[in-house]
């Protein structure tokens, strides 16, 4: 399941930065980074589902637990308020803050804990043992993550007063970022302790959901490209 | 748009997989054979183009392959595996044999690089092409893959064989699109080359020519909705269906003739009849010969070679036996499902050959581990690939693109074919489940990752 989760994020993290490559955009961008962060994340939780690696804790700690949820919340914002000054500004802050973090986590210290360290139990669970955070380590990503899910949650609700209440699949999108933003959420906060059916699966569903909640893959009109011979294959 | 340059990265990581499977894996010079590579040897002695070669028995494809490489002084068997016995010797070297492993292990990289190669060429996002690429250069290039091409079985021949054949499909399938009621030499020439391999293929495994009858039934759709012939003269599209129906026949019936399926069919009676008076009842009262000594081996070890020396019982299943069986499952659905859900289940435990001991020093456990995730051993990918199927399918439908519809159209009809070969494998025979499903279990897995970089190449995403 972590595999299928890592190929189904990198392909949507290609999807989005081969969106944005071409017109410069930076919501598209900064909503691609993000799931490059999570696609990270993975890398580093499936090698330590094989064996304890130092900089596979340190990289599954800053891609994760600090940063994955913030760029995706503040890539939500700028895909509803592309041209808000105060947004780009928050993303400079973003960028700032995501640099900080890597330095701190980079002279995080790893604990004895690595001796019992478990590949078969999940890194959200052992994290706290394993890696000796300081508390403005701890603090700074609760307040990205508090940043994160606010943003998710602020732009699915504006996307919601903006679009089309009368077509159902605009006035579930916005319901689709929050499912997948809580996802994302609740195992940092609260981590499983095994690896449940249901941990592997929301691992798997909360990129797509977030996905599909962002994207107008769901309502796309035939002909919108235009129908080749065959596949244009170049 | 793909340029020199993504060709060129493509090469590269091609190079990389080739490189890594040549190093950390055993030199093709070793290898291990099983109770039934004797009877490749005994097969492939017999001329090519006798019925008697395509009626031994062993499969004709493997035969052929065994006859093609065995070098002047012959064959020795002499590092036996027996895994229902625990036996997992160590690879070691079997004069003759080296060769045997060196067409398997060639064929296996170049059928692999192929699909990666076709895979690539028919995704338009570069970047998803080239993690659809590294997927299946990873998926074969395992150890749950390529520790096959060191068994002396049936197995690995076939299994590269429909990876080229699937790589083929694709291909055809894309290029047919783009022909006029006249086709040019191109699709002529892929359709040839698909038909050979198509043959070696079904002649590879007895299962194998099942995954026939859904691309049969849906060519011959396509020309009863005359939808496709629109492009393709109607003459074309059943001259297919009815080519591909014959093959199929001469398959099921050379099968039949060679009495392959005689020992797995003692097994069924003995694991899944015998032991149950109701079915016990049914065949017998169909003729079945039912004696205290054939009862006596209900419980024991399955193929019971001792069975063949009932001859009223060897009559019976050669005259009686398939339409006896067939006729039960008919009427009894419930069990032939509930049989093949329990061959499912078992199908999925393992992962990996079960015939030699891995050498460690030269595989390293984190390709084992990372092949692991792979192969998964979770039966649940099959609803998964059938939702990323139907996915695609919307998908396609959605964009309207006649490539993205055939390949999805393609993809279903494998899949379905896939099932059905399955289902005949394990009904097949009760003994083997694993090894038997393979030629299915296999492409199933396959599907999981080769379906993700197409599904994310339909979509296009429209700013918000």
């Amino acid at each position: 399941m972590m595999l299928l989760a890592l190929a189904t994020t990198l392909s949507m993290a290609i999807v989005l930065l081969s969106h944005a490559a071409p017109k410069r955009s930076v919501p598209w961008l900064v909503f691609g980074i993000g799931y490059m962060f999570l696609a990270a994340s993975l890398v580093a939780e499936l090698v330590l589902a094989y064996e304890f690696q130092d900089w596979a804790v340190r990289g599954f700690y800053w891609a994760r637990i600090m940063l994955a949820v913030a760029w995706l919340g503040q890539g939500t914002l700028l895909l509803n308020l592309p041209r808000n000054k105060y947004l780009n500004y928050a993303t400079w802050g973003l960028i700032a803050a995501s640099l900080v973090s890597l330095g701190m986590i980079t002279f995080t210290p790893i604990t004895r804990a690595e001796d019992w360290f478990s590949p078969s139990q999940p890194i959200y669970w052992q994290l706290g043992e394993v890696l000796a955070t300081n508390r403005p380590t701890r603090w700074g990503g609760l307040l990205l993550n508090f940043f994160g899910v606010a943003a998710l949650i602020c732009g699915a609700i504006y996307a919601y007063l903006v679009g089309n209440k009368k077509e159902w699949r605009t006035a579930a999108r916005p319901a689709l970022i929050v499912l997948g933003g809580l996802l994302l959420i609740i195992p940092i906060y609260w981590p499983p302790t095994e690896m449940t059916v249901i941990f592997l699966y929301s691992t798997v569903f909360a990129p797509i959901l977030l996905f599909l909640g962002v994207s107008e893959v769901l309502y796309m009109d035939k002909g919108t490209r235009k129908p080749g011979n065959k596949m244009d294959r170049q | 748009m793909k340029s020199a340059r993504h060709y060129f990265i493509l090469l590269i990581l091609a190079a990389l997989a080739a490189w890594l499977r040549l190093s950390y894996y055993e030199p093709f010079n070793r290898s291990v054979s099983n109770y039934d590579t004797d009877r490749y040897m005994i097969s492939s002695e017999s001329p090519i183009f006798s019925l008697e070669f395509y009626t031994s028995i062993r499969q004709p494809s493997v035969a052929m392959a065994y006859q093609f490489v065995e070098p002047q002084s012959g064959y020795k068997l002499t590092n036996l595996s027996s895994p229902g016995d625990d036996v997992h010797p160590a690879l070691e070297i079997q004069p003759g044999f080296d060769r045997v492993t060196a067409l398997q292990s060639w064929l296996s990289i170049f059928s692999w690089l192929f699909l990666a190669w076709v895979v690539f060429r028919n995704i338009r996002n570069p970047n998803l092409g080239f993690l659809g690429a590294t997927l299946i250069l990873l998926f074969g290039f395992a150890p749950q893959m390529a520790e096959w091409d060191y068994v002396m079985l049936s197995e690995p021949i076939s299994l590269s064989l429909f990876v080229i054949l699937l790589g083929l499909s694709i291909e055809l399938v894309v290029t047919l699109l783009g022909e006029q009621q006249r086709l040019s030499w191109k699709p002529i020439f892929l359709a040839v080359i698909w038909l050979l391999v198509a043959i070696l293929w079904l002649l590879a495994r007895d299962t194998n020519s099942y995954l026939l009858l859904p691309i049969i039934a849906v060519i011959l759709l396509l020309a009863w909705r005359r939808t496709a012939s629109r492009k393709l003269s109607l003459g074309y599209l059943v001259g297919a269906g009815l080519l591909l129906l014959s093959l199929f026949l001469v398959a099921a019936r050379l099968s039949q003739a060679s009495d392959r399926w005689v020992n797995p069919y003692f097994n069924n009676l003995l694991a899944r009849v015998l032991p149950v008076p109701e079915y016990r009842a049914y065949f017998v009262e169909r003729g079945l010969p039912v004696t205290e000594a054939l009862m006596a081996e209900v419980g024991g070890n399955l193929t019971e070679l001792s069975l063949f020396q009932m001859p009223n019982l060897v009559s019976w299943v050669e005259e009686e036996g398939l339409s006896t069986y067939f006729g039960f499952m008919l009427t009894h659905p419930g069990w032939a499902i509930g049989t093949f859900s329990d061959g499912v289940a078992i199908a999925f435990t393992e992962n990996v050959q079960p015939f030699f001991r891995r050498n460690t020093d030269v595989t390293p456990e984190f390709l084992v581990f990372l092949g692991g995730l792979l192969h998964p051993k979770d039966e649940t990918i099959i609803l998964i690939v059938a939702l990323e199927l139907l996915l695609l399918g919307r998908l396609a439908a959605k964009t309207g693109l006649p490539g993205l519809i055939a390949l999805s159209f393609l993809f279903s009809v494998f899949f379905l074919g896939e099932l059905l070969m399955f289902f005949v494998s394990v009904h097949g025979d009760a003994a083997g489940i694993v090894r038997h499903s393979m030629g299915s279990v296999m492409p199933l897995r396959l599907s999981l990752w080769l379906s993700i970089p197409f599904i994310f190449d339909a979509m296009e995403i429209v700013p918000s």
